[in-house]
């Protein structure tokens, strides 16, 4: 009896740690055309009757352990059902699409919203003391902790932080298209000095073999030549005031209300079985941002949100030249890859794009290069994956070379 | 290598008639290069006359019973000729016939083109009697009786050989006697020759057809088309007889394709040292690691790995260099084959399989890319635009300006990689 007692006691705890429930909250969702609306989501999985803790999510506010009750403030629960309906969907993705072993038996995660805290490998949460951050998101790795301080050990997380309007003179930016578009205009102010100048040599010319009775030295006709170098040297040097004045000057980013930073931060956890998450270079965001791609069936992330952010977004169709930039740190937030790799999936075929993309990652660390790993593992996952290996090979390197790489 | 190439081809050379029966059907090309609407038509006629089984059964013996040192295209027109008439009297599509056997593979384009000049040979149409008054005869009377002598052997060597072959040797006889003479001449030797009856008048029409069509510009017969495969086939068995390219039947000019041209331009020797070049290619592209190594005296100083684009670009170039060398090659005395050439020989001997010819074969838009509509503006676009900046008057001087700089910056897009510092190639 006393044995029959005890199994049928863990049974019963089985079936309770087993059972989740599924509840409907407001979140922030993508049409099919990929415009955001809030509409009614359903959270699956959740193991708590009360707050967003799920089998495979916890939400947390900042540094706080207790998952967002359901009943807190609005504005708490639309993120929090934002970002736990969008990582469920990336997990399934990876799951049930990707076949990925790693991501099926991933411990539970800790997800952190509106924290502002700095990460530390030692400590988890850096010094209140350092500046807080804002308008990002980041996924940390799994930390021992430090007993005798007291920090307990912690698990793979992704923190969102709140956002803050920054004005854009506080922010180095690496805007290329801005660069492209100085460097055309400057092309443009040569090409008028010089074609006044050719137009008044002409004149002289003409005047001084009598061919033209004009005289290029009259007064309307120097006024007119001189006149457009200086409407063109006003026009160079009032471009960027001027374009200061007009473009917005703040920035921000709600990252927990954005559906591709979500996924996009999800996919870093998913690929860190061989990714590490040490630091952020091209290779690594450019993989996530791939997936999140995927995930969000797009090639364009975090466009069309404004009301959230002012993020320009990331664009896999724009078509940019390899520049030796792109393997430093600094440039590792570019779309180059995103783009590289989005189009690979094209050469290799879509149905294959996914799953190539997916072992690539065995072939790349974090410290890897752009023209020499990610190309190295794109040939030799070819080798491995794709249909016609000699063929797509040529394919991929044919692409590569006229990006410039 | 050369030296290796040409012993293993002597020795091999010497089997290649000992074989019995002669197999010209088509192991390498796809859709036919000949697939016009008239040939459609021909070929449809022929089917109407004569079903598919009778065409291909009477080819078919043809063939069993033809020697290979005997094989003739005009022979086995003759013969395909009264075998169908036989079946149906009123036939007159021998043409449609050859190309539903080219249809059924049981010939390539080569064979089907030579067959096809054999029959246009035949069925010309000859303006006899020729008038005197048009005639004219070389003023060497000397060299003239020398030359009506050799026409007059052309009958024996008839018996010997194919028309195409006999014509062939004959002109470069009477080339060696005299390389000045022209058509009109022959024309008149011809004549001369029938009039001294050392020709009878089946031979001279021969001849006059043959001169008609400039037999003597044939670069192959059937004969030496079939001992060329052959020879290739010997040094390179197929992988895979099955298989079958577009690329080798595209079209390379008006009157050939890819591999027409090949095997009437190039020998077989020629085209297995081509087949060699992207031999090369190929593994320079599948290799995982290049090096360059700098030695100080005997002993290596420095390595240098090449990446993967550098690997790429350089197996370019050297395939580049290779192909230009080509042209250094006592084999191929100057002239100098296109990768169009190389690849097609490269698949020829099987070097190449069909899945991967077009690939390797586009790798030729790097170094010599296509122009578009936009590149070919662009060149008139600047000078018109140079004018114009000149002479259309402010505040107007803007437009030309504006247009040219929008061209720069997106039509013309230079190779960055020649110039990118940051790699070795």
């Amino acid at each position: 009896m006393k044995t029959t007692m005890i199994i049928l006691s863990f049974l019963f705890s089985g079936l309770a740690f087993s059972q989740t429930s599924e509840r409907e909250f407001p979140a922030l969702v993508r049409t099919e055309s990929n415009k955001p609306i809030q509409d009614m989501v359903r959270l699956a999985d959740l193991v708590s009757d009360n707050s967003f803790d799920g089998k495979h999510f916890k939400i947390v506010k900042g540094k706080e352990e207790e998952a967002v009750k359901f009943n807190a403030h609005s504005d708490l629960t639309f993120r929090a059902a934002t970002t736990y309906y969008h990582l469920t969907r990336a997990r399934d993705y990876f799951v049930n699409k990707i076949k990925s072993d790693y991501v099926k038996n991933m411990p539970k995660m800790v997800i952190r919203i509106d924290h502002k805290s700095q990460f530390s490998e030692l400590g988890h949460f850096a010094h209140d003391n350092l500046d807080p951050q804002f308008n990002n998101a980041l996924t940390i790795p799994a930390g021992k902790g430090f007993e005798r301080r007291g920090i307990k050990p912690w698990g793979m997380e992704i923190w969102f932080r709140p956002m803050k309007r920054i004005h854009l003179s506080e922010i180095n930016v690496n805007d290329q298209a801005a660069q492209e578009y100085t460097a055309m205009l400057k092309q443009f102010r040569n090409m008028m000095h010089m074609q006044t100048l050719q137009r008044f040599l002409a004149g002289l010319m003409t005047s001084v073999t009598g061919a033209s009775s004009a005289n290029p030295f009259a007064m309307d006709s120097l006024v007119r030549t001189a006149g457009t170098s200086v409407i063109m040297e006003a026009a160079y040097h009032l471009f960027d005031p001027l374009t200061k004045l007009v473009q917005r000057k703040w920035y921000w980013l709600d990252t927990a209300l954005v559906p591709e930073i979500i996924y996009h931060e999800y996919a870093h956890a998913a690929l860190s079985d061989h990714l590490v998450l040490s630091h952020s270079t091209a290779i690594i965001e450019g993989m996530a941002d791939f997936f999140a791609g995927q995930i969000a069936d797009s090639p364009k992330l975090a466009k069309h949100i404004k009301k959230y952010n002012t993020f320009n977004g990331k664009n896999a169709k724009k078509k940019q030249d390899y520049m030796i930039q792109f393997e430093m740190t600094d440039y590792a937030n570019t779309d180059f890859v995103f783009g590289l790799l989005w189009e690979m999936k094209k050469v290799v075929g879509e149905d294959r794009g996914e799953a190539f993309m997916f072992e690539l990652r065995k072939k790349l660390t974090t410290n890897s290069t752009i023209r020499g790993q990610l190309v190295e593992g794109l040939l030799q996952t070819c080798r491995e994956k794709c249909g016609s290996p000699t063929n797509d090979r040529l394919k991929i390197l044919k692409a590569l070379n006229a990006r410039g790489i | 290598m050369h030296l290796i190439l040409t012993g293993l081809l002597m020795l091999t050379s010497f089997s290649l008639f000992a074989e019995d029966k002669v197999i010209l059907k088509n192991d390498r090309e796809g859709k036919s290069f000949y697939n016009s609407r008239s040939i459609r038509k021909s070929h449809e006629r022929a089917l109407k006359g004569i079903n598919s089984q009778d065409i291909l059964k009477a080819f078919t013996s043809i063939l069993d019973s033809m020697p290979e040192n005997k094989l003739c295209s005009y022979s086995i027109n003759e013969q395909l000729n009264i075998r169908l008439k036989s079946i149906n009297p009123k036939f007159k599509e021998l043409e449609g016939a050859l190309y539903h056997l080219r249809s059924k593979n049981e010939i390539d384009d080569v064979a089907l083109k030579i067959l096809i000049k054999a029959n246009e040979v035949e069925t010309t149409e000859l303006d006899l009697p020729k008038h005197e008054e048009d005639l004219w005869l070389p003023n060497d009377n000397a060299k003239v009786s020398e030359i009506i002598k050799l026409i007059g052997g052309f009958k024996a060597k008839l018996q010997d050989s194919c028309l195409d072959e006999a014509y062939g040797n004959l002109y470069g006889e009477i080339s060696k006697v005299d390389k000045s003479f022209r058509t009109h001449h022959y024309e008149a030797l011809f004549v001369e020759a029938y009039k001294m009856k050392l020709i009878d008048i089946r031979t001279y029409k021969s001849l006059e057809k043959a001169r008609e069509n400039e037999l003597e510009k044939n670069g192959l017969n059937l004969k030496s088309y079939y001992k060329k495969v052959k020879s290739l086939r010997t040094h390179f068995p197929l992988r895979d007889a099955n298989e079958r390219s577009d690329f080798s039947t595209n079209k390379f000019n008006k009157k050939s394709s890819n591999r027409i041209h090949l095997l009437e331009t190039y020998s077989d020797l020629q085209i297995m040292l081509m087949g060699s070049v992207i031999k090369k290619l190929r593994s320079r592209l599948d290799s995982d690691k290049m090096e360059i190594l700098v030695y100080a005296r005997e002993t290596v100083d420095e390595v240098i790995p090449l990446d993967p684009m550098e690997r790429f670009r350089f197996s370019i170039k050297i395939l580049r260099k290779e192909m230009a060398l080509l042209a250094l090659n006592t084999y191929f005395k100057g002239s100098s084959p296109s990768y169009i050439d190389i690849m097609t020989a490269a698949y020829e001997v099987g070097i190449i399989p069909a899945s991967e010819v077009d690939e390797v074969a586009g790798l030729e838009l790097i170094w010599n890319p296509k122009k578009t509509f936009w590149d070919k503006a662009q060149v008139w676009v600047r000078t018109l635009g140079s004018v114009a900046a000149i002479a259309v008057p402010p505040p107007y001087g803007f437009i030309p300006a504006l247009a040219l700089m929008v061209i720069e910056f997106t039509v013309s897009k230079k190779d960055k990689n020649t110039e990118d510092t940051s790699s070795l190639f």
